[in-house]
């Protein structure tokens, strides 16, 4: 069962939005999917409890740095996406610790990616602590650009350079990013999937182009996770 | 655009829904249950609080006990045991503003034993 974590200490970076997607993306695809959702905003357990969406997702909100692991121990779900609070919190890095793939979403605002810097750092960190414990250990992660422009319109020369910058320092990220579009706001504020939008005839920006950006995205994630199970949890 | 010598599929959304059954069957192959790997919480904690990743919850602020003097000798007793009942035995001494030996004592008196 991985366990994927959103993470970026920077509020606004795109984390539930793209953890809502994802999530229910998979969902619709046939898995098994949980949200823990640990924002104190509770954006997604408000997605769930007060609209009236199908899905299959399961949303367990009040996720606190208490309670995170008793949490984690009772699912039994395929997918389990950490939606985290956007504070550099214990919350958030024993998230990360138990994590099998961290997303660090980001916009391409320095402020953004200064925030993440410091998320990867304590990645890279954590990863060294739980290796003590099982050498094979690994904390994959990826940075992804969220609210980019669609493909075709003009790119920011702040976006370039910030792309230039994550190549050349070696750090990991999506081949696909998630581009800012309507449809994305409308799934909150309709309370609803992408698909279910189109089915209830809500127009609202491409929502076609939409589905194929989080499809791309979900491919690409799923690639880098193994489905072999790891070992049993024990606390020490 | 449609195939004007059969080399392309006439359904524009075929190779779409072909990603998108690759994708459900690969989703497949993953089980279900919590298998998160061993996990060493106070040195986690240690190495993200070295970047700034602190404890964001409210921590109640603890009233100053009473030290009471024994005249036995003293043993030291150290329990590992979850958070969560960890905070309900801490909480308890504060509410009663007990040493945690006092409130130890006091519910082994309450229960007799």
């Amino acid at each position: 069962m991985p366990i994927i974590a959103m993470s970026n200490p920077k509020g606004g970076a795109g984390k539930s939005t793209t953890a809502l997607l994802l999530a229910t993306y998979l969902a619709e695809r046939g898995a098994r999917v949980c949200v823990l959702d640990a924002d104190p905003n509770q954006p997604i357990l408000d997605w769930k409890e007060k609209g009236k969406t199908a899905s299959t997702l399961e949303v367990i909100g009040g996720v606190k740095e208490s309670n995170l692991l008793a949490y984690v121990e009772r699912l039994d779900h395929q997918f389990v996406i950490i939606d985290l609070e956007g504070t550099a919190s214990l919350l958030v890095s024993r998230a990360i610790a138990i994590s099998d793939f961290v997303i660090v979403p980001l916009q391409a605002s320095a402020v953004d990616v200064r925030q993440a810097g410091k998320a990867i750092r304590a990645i890279r960190d954590e990863e060294k602590v739980v290796q003590r414990y099982d050498a094979n250990r690994r904390i994959p992660y990826k940075v992804l650009l969220t609210r980019t422009p669609a493909p075709g319109a003009p790119v920011s020369s702040v976006q370039r350079q910030l792309e230039a910058e994550i190549t050349a320092a070696g750090i990991p990220r999506f081949r696909t990013s998630i581009a800012d579009r309507l449809a994305y706001k409308a799934v909150f504020v309709e309370r609803l999937t992408l698909t279910e939008l189109k089915d209830n005839g809500i127009k609202v920006g491409n929502l076609d182009a939409a589905y194929r950006n989080i499809h791309d995205f979900a491919t690409e994630l799923v690639e880098e996770l193994q489905p072999t199970p790891k070992e049993e949890h024990r606390e020490q | 655009m449609s195939s004007k010598f059969g080399l392309m599929s006439d359904d524009p959304e075929t190779p779409q829904a072909d990603a998108q059954a690759a994708l459900t069957q690969r989703l497949s192959a993953f089980p279900s249950g919590t298998r998160p790997s061993p996990l060493a919480l106070r040195e986690v904690d240690a190495a993200a609080a070295a970047h700034g990743f602190v404890s964001r919850e409210q921590t109640v602020n603890r009233p100053r006990r009473r030290r009471i003097a024994t005249t036995e000798p003293t043993r030291h007793l150290a329990i590992r045991l979850p958070e969560s009942q960890y905070n309900r035995f801490v909480s308890y001494a504060d509410r009663l503003k007990l040493t945690y030996h006092d409130a130890l004592r006091q519910l082994l008196d309450q229960v007799g034993a």
